[in-house]
C-alpha cells in the first residue's frame, strides 16, 4: 500500500504539480552548425579523427552492417531543473557504406524504441508509453543519410532524414570517424561517433515541457563490421 | 504560489473545460424543457468540455494525425455534430444505433495503427464499446424515469476519474491527465444540471461522453498496457447503471436510492479496474527517494 500510494503521490506530482522551471544548460551542441557541434571530448577519438583516410584505405571501402553490441544511441534530457536522466536503446542495426568518394558514403540506422534502457524497469515502462516514445505504435527511429560531405575538422558532415516517433527531420551531424580494424575473426571493423542535439517537440514530444525541457542530446555510437 | 506550469495544467485539466461545459449547460437551462434545443445544447456542452481539455493537454492534432491519440478530439467533434443533427431531426430511435456507430469509429480510429495491421483486435473493443453505449443510451428514459438524471453524470464522473488512475498506474501520466480532465466536463454536465435542475436524460450527450471514453481507454489499452480486464470492467462501468432501471417502483424517496445504486454499479465496476491495477504494483519493493517507486 505504501508503493502504491509513494507512486500515486510522486507519479501525480510528476504529472500535475511538481514541475519547476527546467534551466538547461548553456553549452547545447548544434547539430545544424557544424562551428559549434561538439566533437568527442577523449583523447583518443581526437587522435583517430581522420575521415579522409576513409578514401586512402585506413577505411576499407564496402558495405558495414551495425555490430549491436558496439553501437549505442545515449540520449540526455533534464529532469525538473535537478539533473539529468540518461537512458540508451540497446537495440541498434542498420549498416555503413564506405567509399573512396566521400560523397557516395552513406549511414542508414534503425533503433528499437522498446529497447530503451535507463537502469529503472518502471520508468523505461514509462518512456515506452505514450508519455514519450510511445513504442507500441512507432516501433522503430531511424536514420536514413541523404548527403555527406567533409566537415569541419576532418570530421564527416553527415545530412539526413531522422524519423522518431512518426515525425522525419533533416537533421546534420558532425561525425567522427573513430578508426578501423580487424578483429581476431578477420572481420573489418570501422566505428564512428557523433553528438547532437535534437529538440524533442519537433518530433511531437511535447508532454511536461516544463519539467523535463526541450533540448535531448544524443551520443551515437556506431561501429561496423564486414567479412 | 502555484507555479505557471501547475497553473497551465489546472486550467487544461478543470478550469477551460469546465467553463466550456458549464457555457453549453447554462444555455440549455434557458432552453426549453426536453426541447431539441435543450439536447443539442448538452451534447454540445460535451464535445466542447471534451475536446477543450483534450486539446489543452495533448496539443491540437495535424490532420490526419501521425499520432492516433489525435483522432480522438476529432471523433469526438464527429459525435458532437452527430449529436446536434439528431437532436434536431427527432431521431430518438435511430439515436442509440448511430451513437453506438460514433463510439465504434472512436474506437477503431483511436487504435488504427493496430487496427489497420490486426482487425482481429478491433471486434472485442469495438463492439464491446458500442454495445455498453447502446445499452445506456436505449435504456436512458426509463433510467430517468426511476433516477435523478444527473445521476448517470456522476457514474461516467467516477468512471473517469478512476479509470485515470488505471492509466497513471498503466503508467501514462499524459492519458492519467486525458482520463481525469474527462471527469470534468462529466461533473459540469451532472453538478451543474443538478444546481441548475436540468433533471431530465441526455443521451446525446452521454453518446459524445462515451465516444471519447471508449477511444482514450481503448488508446491506454494498446499503447500503454492497459489490459484487457481493467478495459472490460470500465465499459461496463458505461452500461451498468442502466440496469437500475429494472428496479420496480418509481416513489420519489427509492429516486435517490436508485440514483445511489446506479452511482455505486459505476463505481463499483470501474473501482474493480483500479484494484486490477493497484495489485499489480502491491508486491513491487518501494524506494521513496526514485519517483518511480523503486
Amino acid at each position: 500500500m505504501k508503493n502504491l500510494l509513494v507512486i500515486a503521490l510522486l507519479s501525480t506530482t510528476t504529472a500535475l504539480v511538481g514541475c519547476k522551471k527546467d534551466k538547461a544548460p548553456e553549452n547545447k551542441p548544434a547539430a545544424t552548425d557544424p562551428a559549434k557541434t561538439d566533437k568527442p571530448a577523449d583523447k583518443p577519438a581526437d587522435k583517430t579523427a581522420e575521415p579522409a583516410k576513409a578514401a586512402d584505405g585506413a577505411f576499407p571501402a564496402g558495405k558495414y552492417d551495425i555490430d549491436s553490441s558496439h553501437s549505442v544511441f545515449l540520449f540526455k534530457a533534464r529532469h525538473f531543473g535537478a539533473g539529468y536522466t540518461y537512458g540508451w536503446f540497446k537495440d541498434v542495426s542498420g549498416s555503413v557504406v564506405v567509399d573512396g568518394d566521400v560523397t557516395k558514403q552513406s549511414i542508414d540506422l534503425t533503433i528499437k524504441t522498446d529497447s530503451v534502457d535507463s537502469r529503472d524497469a518502471k520508468r523505461d515502462e514509462h518512456l515506452r508509453s505514450p508519455d514519450f516514445f510511445n513504442a507500441a505504435q512507432f516501433p522503430t527511429i531511424t536514420f536514413k543519410s541523404t548527403k555527406i560531405e567533409a566537415g569541419t575538422g576532418g570530421a564527416l558532415a553527415v545530412t539526413g532524414d531522422l524519423t522518431m516517433h512518426g515525425v522525419t527531420k533533416p537533421v546534420t551531424a558532425q561525425v567522427v570517424a573513430l578508426g578501423s580494424g580487424t578483429d581476431p575473426w578477420k572481420n573489418v571493423r570501422v566505428g564512428y561517433e557523433t553528438k547532437l542535439t535534437i529538440k524533442r517537440s519537433d518530433f511531437d514530444m511535447k508532454f511536461m515541457p516544463d519539467g523535463i525541457g526541450d533540448d535531448v542530446e544524443l551520443t551515437i555510437g556506431i561501429e561496423g563490421a564486414k567479412k | 504560489m502555484p507555479s505557471s506550469f501547475e497553473i497551465k495544467m489546472g486550467l487544461a485539466i478543470v478550469g477551460y473545460p469546465a467553463l466550456v461545459a458549464g457555457l453549453g449547460v447554462l444555455a440549455a437551462r434557458f432552453a426549453k424543457p426536453t426541447s431539441k434545443v435543450r439536447q443539442a445544447a448538452l451534447a454540445a456542452a460535451a464535445a466542447g468540455g471534451l475536446i477543450t481539455s483534450h486539446v489543452g493537454l495533448a496539443n491540437l492534432p495535424k490532420f490526419p494525425p501521425v499520432d492516433s491519440i489525435g483522432w480522438i478530439p476529432i471523433t469526438t467533434a464527429i459525435a458532437g455534430l452527430l449529436a446536434v443533427i439528431l437532436a434536431f431531426v427527432d431521431g430518438k430511435r435511430r439515436l442509440a444505433p448511430v451513437m453506438a456507430i460514433a463510439v465504434a469509429l472512436a474506437v477503431y480510429l483511436a487504435g488504427k495503427p493496430t487496427f489497420a495491421r490486426e482487425l482481429g483486435q478491433f471486434w472485442p473493443l469495438g463492439l464491446g464499446f458500442a454495445a455498453a453505449a447502446g445499452v445506456a443510451l436505449g435504456g436512458a428514459p426509463k433510467l430517468a424515469d426511476k433516477t435523478f438524471a444527473p445521476a448517470v453524470w456522476i457514474g461516467l464522473l467516477l468512471t473517469a476519474a478512476i479509470a485515470a488512475l488505471c492509466a497513471l498506474w498503466a503508467p501514462s501520466a499524459l492519458l492519467a491527465m486525458l482520463l481525469g480532465s474527462m471527469a470534468t466536463t462529466a461533473g459540469a454536465i451532472g453538478i451543474g444540471g443538478l444546481i441548475l435542475r436540468i433533471n431530465e436524460p441526455a443521451p446525446l450527450a452521454q453518446g459524445v461522453f462515451m465516444a471519447h471514453l471508449a477511444g482514450t481507454v481503448v488508446y491506454t489499452h494498446l499503447y500503454a498496457k492497459l489490459p484487457m480486464l481493467p478495459v472490460l470492467l470500465i465499459t461496463a462501468a458505461v452500461a451498468a447503471p442502466t440496469l437500475v432501471a429494472l428496479i420496480p417502483g418509481d416513489s420519489g424517496k427509492q429516486r435517490w436510492l436508485r440514483s445511489g445504486v446506479a452511482v455505486a454499479l459505476a463505481a463499483a465496476l470501474a473501482g474493480g479496474a483500479a484494484l486490477i491495477m493497484h495489485s499489480k504494483l502491491a508486491n513491487e519493493k518501494s524506494d521513496p527517494a526514485n519517483m518511480y517507486g523503486g
